[in-house]
């Protein structure tokens, strides 16, 4: 159950209870009151009546004792029974015309014997039909009373029956007749009952003997049983079914002189009606009340669990993770605590994740920042984590290989072997030099770190870290360098065994006393000696490029005439190679500042390279303009023209187009990289573009000739000249030195 | 015996190759020459030599191709024939083995005089 139902479940208990049992006492009290009001109305009344009608029938008795007590009349009843003669019998019927008189009420007066036989009447019209039946009173009663109908109108009519005694010896009855009239009229006065309230009198027999108030029209002796009159105790009621069939409460008394019973009664309908109303009533209060409990408990409820509620949401929000949730509750009470409690430890929750966010995001900015590809992976060698440097080495999301399996994604080589790498190392375990197919078909050379987790709560999910650092830009720059040292002596070797031939020749020659031929292979054999030179100072040239000692002599510089000279210098190479070489430019007067020599150098060295490349028959074209203040020098040839991919990398120390050693090509591949080197160090740039199979142009630019830049150049000339044989001058001097020497 | 006369002389330095050449005819061997890998395999065709002496690093084809080529191709008609790389590449002692399989002999052309490639020559002579 949810607290608000519970809330409510709460203030109804105790908010309908009282209500419920003050109303319960308040009915039962109440309805007692109203029902011992009603039987007593109906005892009091019965009450009364009893006494009207035992004092009305007291009063009848006493007058009719008084008239049998007459001695005038007791002579004349001896002298009748004695003599039944008509004169005796009229006699009677006199006296007992004029004691009638005597009293008001009586209707008729008739003697009888003790047997009931008729004697004498006062009036004749009663004379055969109304004697029967008539009794001498019970032992021990002088009276009786009794109530008949017998007459032909159909009134009922009360006879009080009287023993005569003569002498003190019964000898006859006297009985009266009166009207009901005053009994009737007591019996229908029902004053102190409601409407449905009424009041019979029966007999010994149940019999009805008056008038029923709801019924005028039925005979007397009704038969009244199913009231149960005769079993009520007095003073008690009891309800039970009347003549109509109607529920009544009935209550009845017993009337003196007589063995009349005397009941009142009323519908238990109307009894109760003010119980009725009154349980009605207290229904509607009842149900009232309950209903402004209930929106009482309600608004309570909502006024106590809304605050709540709020929290509790609030709190489920906060531990589902949304930190930025706060309960919106301005209370004094603790309620109001609570709230601000929450909300205080949302933005604390929410600062400490945000720390954590943080130092996590440090953590993978650094994890990310890291060239090392680094995995973190299950027993199964499943990957859990991938930092981004993966991507430099599967070129996919690091995302994308969470869940799959490091045997997957690597297949290992070894010395070009296939690898199996075990994931599942006790310690920490170095694999150098693994080698994979990258996705794009590159060899990669890789040193791969697999290192087992040792914080055991994080073991279960992550078994190992495997590290792999790249090595295959180093691997290739050792291959460069191991190629470089290769080709490098392949390059010295070469002259070195032409120089060797050469002299080998002249001496054979001298030892057959054949000069012929000498001189030449003698010049042949200085030519490759001086090669030789030029090899090792450009291997020179290079440590010093490295090491910032390269030393260029700055002046003002004919570029034009460089360039026309180097040309002129390959000009043999050229014809012998039957190569169209042609120059398009100003022949004289375009200065800049730099170093002749090392400017001649670099013409050379490209416009040679160009002839190298060009086939038989093909065309170098060398340029020179002027465009804004750079002069531009271009080398243009109808090559085998240079790989696209392999444009970048061209001016880069020991990088060779054709692959190096493999290939069969010759050269240090260091010519344009010295080149580049001493161009930059002229402030000015050199580049490349080329088609494969057409054809490539170089082309380079330095500065025109300023003051300003000629004095930059000298002031940095003189802060460089500590490599006493380290210019280029002084190695265009064949060795000797001219200036530039510091010291 | 007649021994080894025919040599094709596979050489891209023209230097090289005019001192080779001219020495091994002025020794009276019948020399052919080729300036890189494929003009070797062509003139090996038309020759049929029965020494090759091979540069390694050429332009075109490379001495090892050509190697190869001339050992396990028969078309070159030298599966026979005696085949010395000749060059300034590496050192002798570090030739690769497949390599090894298929060549005869492996010299450094700075390391030796030319008087020393007749001695190699007549080795193979000795052998026949």
């Amino acid at each position: 159950m949810k607290i608000r139902q519970k809330f409510i479940t709460l203030l109804l208990l105790i908010g309908v209870t009282p209500v419920l049992v003050v109303s319960v006492v308040a009915y039962l009290s109440f309805s007692n009151a109203l029902l011992e009001k009603t039987t007593d109305q109906l005892s009091s009344t019965a009450i009364k009546q009893e006494q009207r009608i035992s004092t009305y029938l007291q009063t009848r008795q006493e007058e009719v004792t008084k008239i049998a007590n007459q001695y005038d009349l007791q002579v004349l009843i001896r002298q009748y029974l004695n003599d039944p003669s008509e004169q005796n019998k009229l006699a009677l019927k006199t006296i007992l015309q004029d004691k009638k008189v005597e009293v008001s009420l009586i209707e008729s007066m008739f003697l009888t014997d003790l047997q009931g036989n008729y004697l004498v009447s006062s009036t004749d019209d009663v004379e055969k039909e109304t004697v029967r039946g008539i009794k001498e009173p019970g032992s021990g009663e002088d009276t009786s009373v009794s109530v008949r109908n017998d007459w032909s109108d159909g009134l009922s009519r009360v006879y009080i029956t009287s023993v005569i005694s003569v002498n003190k010896k019964r000898t006859a009855l006297l009985n009266v007749v009166f009207r009901t009239d005053e009994l009737v009229a007591i019996v229908q006065d029902y004053t102190g009952l409601d409407e449905t309230g009424e009041t019979v009198v029966v007999d010994d027999q149940n019999k009805s003997l008056f008038p029923l108030r709801f019924d005028t029209d039925a005979s007397l002796k009704i038969d009244l049983s199913s009231l149960g009159i005769q079993s009520l105790n007095g003073g008690k009621y009891h309800t039970a079914i009347d003549y109509r069939g109607h529920e009544v409460l009935v209550l009845s008394h017993q009337v003196g002189l007589s063995d009349w019973t005397v009941a009142t009664k009323i519908d238990t309908s109307e009894a109760l009606a003010s119980i009725t109303l009154l349980r009605n009533t207290m229904f509607l209060i009842v149900g009232a009340a309950v209903l402004v409990i209930i929106m009482v408990a309600i608004y309570f409820t909502r006024l106590f669990t809304r605050p709540i509620l709020e929290v509790s949401r609030v709190s489920e929000r906060i531990g589902r993770g949304d930190f930025s949730a706060r309960a919106d509750i301005d209370r004094k009470d603790e309620l109001g605590t609570l709230a601000s409690s929450v909300n205080t430890m949302g933005r604390n929750l929410r600062e400490l994740i945000g720390n954590i966010e943080s130092q996590r995001q440090r953590l993978q900015v650094i994890l990310d920042s890291t060239t090392e590809a680094i995995f973190a992976i299950d027993a199964d060698a499943n990957i859990i984590m991938a930092n981004r440097a993966v991507v430099n080495l599967l070129y996919v999301d690091p995302n994308e290989l969470v869940g799959r399996n490091m045997k997957d994604v690597f297949k290992w080589q070894h010395g070009m072997q296939d690898f199996i790498v075990d994931y599942n190392v006790e310690d920490v375990h170095t694999y150098a030099s693994l080698q994979y197919v990258d996705s794009k078909g590159s060899q990669r050379y890789v040193k791969l770190i697999v290192a087992r987790i040792i914080d055991e709560s994080y073991a279960g999910k992550a078994q190992a870290i495997v590290t792999i650092h790249d090595e295959t830009s180093s691997h290739e720059l050792e291959n460069m360098k191991t190629d470089f040292v290769s080709m490098a002596a392949h390059e010295l070797r070469t002259p070195l065994t032409a120089v060797r031939g050469y002299l080998e020749m002249v001496q054979y020659k001298q030892r057959h006393n054949d000069p012929k031929d000498t001189d030449k292979y003698v010049n042949q054999a200085l030519k490759n000696v001086s090669d030789l030179g030029g090899l090792i100072n450009n291997l020179l040239d290079v440590t010093r490029i490295e090491r910032g000692t390269l030393t260029l002599s700055m002046s003002k510089v004919d570029i034009a005439s460089e360039v026309i000279n180097a040309m002129s210098d390959l000009k043999f190479v050229a014809n012998e190679r039957r190569i169209n070489m042609s120059y398009d430019g100003a022949e004289a007067n375009c200065f800049v500042v730099g170093d002749g020599v090392a400017l001649r150098e670099i013409v050379n060295n490209l416009v040679s390279n160009a002839i190298k490349y060009t086939k038989e028959g093909g065309s170098v074209a060398v340029s020179l303009q002027q465009e804004g203040d750079q002069y531009v020098v271009k080398v243009k040839d109808t090559g085998m023209g240079i790989p696209a991919q392999a444009i970048p990398h061209l001016f880069t120390k020991f990088y060779r187009v054709h692959g190096g050693l493999a290939s069969g090509s010759s050269g240090t591949g260091l010519g344009l990289y010295i080149a580049k080197s001493i161009i930059e160090r002229h402030k000015g740039t050199i580049g490349v573009e080329s088609t494969e199979g057409v054809g490539s142009t170089f082309k380079f630019s330095i500065p025109v000739f300023t003051e300003e830049n000629y004095k930059m150049a000298q002031q940095a000339t003189d802060d460089n000249t500590d490599d006493v044989a380290g210019n280029i001058t002084a190695r265009r001097n064949r060795g000797w030195v001219t200036k530039n020497i510091t010291r | 015996m007649a021994g080894l006369r025919k040599i094709l002389l596979v050489e891209d330095n023209v230097e090289l190759r005019n001192i080779y050449e001219m020495f091994l005819k002025h020794r009276g061997y019948d020399v052919v020459t080729a300036v890189d890998g494929e003009d070797g395999l062509q003139k090996a065709k038309e020759f049929h030599p029965e020494l090759v002496l091979l540069d390694i690093m050429m332009p075109k084809m490379d001495g090892l191709r050509a190697l190869k080529m001339l050992r396990h191709d028969e078309r070159y008609g030298c599966t026979k024939a005696k085949i010395v790389l000749l060059t300034n590449l590496g050192d002798a002692s570090r030739v690769n083995p497949k390599v090894k399989e298929d060549m005869d002999g492996y010299v450094i052309k700075a390391e030796i005089e030319l008087g020393d490639l007749i001695d190699i020559i007549k080795s193979f002579e000795n052998q026949e």
